[in-house]
């Protein structure tokens, strides 16, 4: 009988365990295949009609547009890989920002750390190509 | 009666069944021999040292008592030395392999390293243990112990073929320095304590996916064989056997050092093993520690999680991915055994079934040539040398970090970016199967064969060149499959010493579907503490 108490006892510190641990890992679960902003806040994007920058782009670069669902003013198409498929409202200035070519900025329209500008598109979808905001020529 | 006919109880599947019946039968006349205590299974084999003397031992020349040096008035304070000393020689066909194949990628065949053949000779196999076993006290059972190896951290060898992946340069040592110098590695350091409520086990030893080390199979080839689950780390494991004469349930958890210190979550492992305890069948984890274990069908399972830094301007969020991985493992004594040392004419079989993904530690040395990038993302029209070195580039905005050295914050082989920067584990799905027969009347010659497969099902499309502008990525040096097949002749000359030759064949599909094999003759001596 003690021997019977003593297995239901250590099962059921073992249940406990594995339970623990598998909860502790299930928490943190996202889906593989789920999206992976390249940077914080980034969200999905799909470029505008026209939308053709020259030479491929690459992880790292942006381009300043206006049609980032949810921002207002600048906001940014971000480059993964070699095509543009994110996009990020414009942030706070941070030291050693410039404004994207061309713009006057405000104080919430800065690109995100550390991102280049692909300076090399001025076609559709571009911002400077509307008269938005702050955003267009200076 | 059987036990005579070997070629008769290798055709007929059908003996399986009736092999445990046989066993009992055997058990009946030396019970004491049938019955280890569930504490002894934790690792499940024993480490290497001496076994305890059985009570009536089939054939008493291979019992070496083991060393132990006693304290205290009852001397119940014990300290056994174990270990062996093991010279061994090697020749490879290819220049891709130190003196471990594991799970090393074979040059290229456009390479000097293919194209010619490498010697070595080394000690580096040879091991020291020392297991510290207190009396117990209140109940509980303590013990404590240290193993270590040669394989100690050591530089690349700078000279020779070289190996594909490993650069030359200032951090490299020489051969001589290499074998001759070899270092004090840990392999084992944990102190287990035992009651009969659970079994609880604090430090590093091997993981639980596998239930290693109590499938591994014979070989002169250091382990782990190529496509097999070998592998130590730090860890807490709980577990308990359930005693339910003649079967016995083992069941354990247990959380493991992350595979990425940076997922700031433990892996976690748990599984299951069912032993039938009177089927026992001969059985040595690599080319010592020959004992009889029962008959065992395992399954165990790792769960874990990845937070990757993107191949972006940082700071960005960590990427997070789950690896997971699930093993079935079974051991047949084919023709079984009373004890550990009636070896003449016992055959054995180990299995091994894994499937899993971002789970490549889980086995000894594979990255299988997958590489994490070592430059962020480098600029348009960046100009590429043939050895992937990009051109600075100079470029608008501030702080730009194109083409700068980007240090990943995981472990190569476990994940890997696509051309669009989307993070990947890497699956793998493997299996191994080995033979070990002990050759009449005694056992004193026993001879292994282990085969083995590796395939990943998305390696092959993450490491493709399809993009200029990856230059870390080596299609020349990353496999995508790999088979292995080795056949060994063991001879124990006393119970102290034996001599094994072994054939080794390694064969990788490479992700530019070349197909290199890699050919090894290896001779190998042990003396064993």
């Amino acid at each position: 009988m003690q021997a019977h108490m003593n297995n239901l006892r250590s099962s059921v510190i073992l249940g406990v365990a594995a339970l623990l641990a598998t909860v502790s890992g299930l928490s943190c679960y996202e889906r593989p295949d789920s999206f992976q902003p390249i940077t914080y806040g980034a969200k999905p994007w799909n470029p505008p009609a026209g939308w053709d920058p020259e030479p491929a782009c690459a992880t790292g670069y942006y381009v300043a547009i206006n049609t980032c669902e949810g921002c207002k003013d600048i906001s940014y198409a971000l480059c993964t890989g070699t095509i543009f498929t994110q996009c990020v409202c414009g942030g706070p200035f941070w030291p050693g920002a410039t404004c994207p070519q061309q713009f006057v900025c405000a104080a919430d329209d800065f690109p995100p750390f550390n991102w280049v500008e692909f300076t090399d598109y001025a076609g559709p979808g571009w911002a400077g190509l509307s008269q938005l905001g702050d955003a267009g020529s200076p | 009666m059987f036990r005579n006919s070997l070629a008769i109880l290798i055709a007929g599947s059908g003996f399986l069944v009736v092999s445990p019946a046989h066993a009992q039968s055997h058990d009946q006349v030396a019970p004491a021999s049938a019955e280890q205590p569930a504490q002894d299974t934790t690792p499940p084999i024993d480490l290497p040292a001496r076994q305890d003397l059985p009570p009536a031992p089939v054939n008493p020349s291979f019992v070496r008592p083991p060393f132990v040096l006693t304290a205290g008035g009852p001397s119940n304070w014990k300290l056994t030395i174990y270990g062996f000393a093991e010279a061994d020689g090697m020749w490879d066909s290819t220049r891709s392999f130190n003196d471990g194949l594991n799970n090393g990628v074979i040059a290229h065949s456009l390479t000097q390293a293919y194209e010619n053949p490498r010697l070595q000779t080394t000690i580096r196999n040879s091991r020291l243990g020392f297991k510290a076993q207190a009396p117990a006290f209140q109940g509980i059972r303590s013990t404590g112990l240290l193993e270590f190896d040669l394989f100690g951290n050591q530089p690349s060898i700078n000279s020779g073929g070289g190996s594909p992946g490993v650069a030359s340069g200032a951090g490299a040592t020489t051969e001589a320095a290499y074998f001759n110098n070899a270092a004090l590695r840990v392999r084992h350091a944990y102190v287990k304590i035992e009651d009969n409520i659970v079994d609880v086990l604090v430090g590093q030893t091997y993981y639980l996916l596998g239930w290693q080390n109590y499938f591994f199979g014979a070989s002169c080839g250091f382990l782990g064989l190529p496509n097999a689950l070998f592998n130590r780390t730090v860890q807490l494991r709980l577990s308990h056997t359930f005693e339910w004469n003649p079967v016995s349930l083992e069941i354990a958890a247990g959380a493991f050092r992350p595979v990425q210190r940076d997922s700031a979550v433990p892996d976690a492992q748990g599984g299951l093993r069912l032993a039938i305890n009177h089927w026992k069948g001969i059985t040595t984890p690599g080319s010592g520690g020959t004992d009889a274990l029962p008959a065992s069908v395992g399954v165990s399972g790792l769960f874990r999680q990845f937070k990757v830094d993107p191949h972006a301007p940082l700071p960005a969020p960590p990427i997070p991915l789950i690896g997971w991985a699930l093993a079935f493992n079974v051991l047949i004594p084919v023709i079984p055994a009373k004890d550990g040392t009636d070896r003449g004419n016992a055959l054995t079989l180990t299995g091994e079934f894994v499937t899993g993904t971002g789970d490549a530690d889980q086995y000894t040395g594979m990255t299988a040539g997958a590489t994490m990038p070592n430059v962020y993302p480098l600029p348009p029209d960046t100009n590429i040398t043939y050895s992937g070195v990009a051109r600075p580039q100079d470029t608008n905005g501030a702080a730009p970090l194109v083409g700068l050295p980007y240090t990943p914050n995981v472990d190569p082989g476990l994940v890997a970016f696509d051309g669009s920067e989307i993070l990947h584990t890497i699956n793998w799905q493997t299996f191994v199967l080995g033979i070990q027969y002990y050759l009449p009347p005694r056992g004193r010659v026993f001879a292994t064969l282990n085969y083995s497969q590796g395939k990943s099902s998305n390696i092959a499309s993450l490491f493709h060149p399809i993009s200029p502008r990856q230059p870390w990525v080596n299609p020349l040096g990353v496999f995508q499959s790999s088979r292995y097949i080795d056949g060994n002749i063991f001879f124990d000359l006393t119970p102290a010493v034996r001599t094994g030759l072994s054939y080794q064949r390694v064969e990788q599909k490479l992700v530019d579907d070349t197909t290199v094999h890699n050919n090894r003759f290896e001779l190998t001596f042990l003396y064993f503490l």
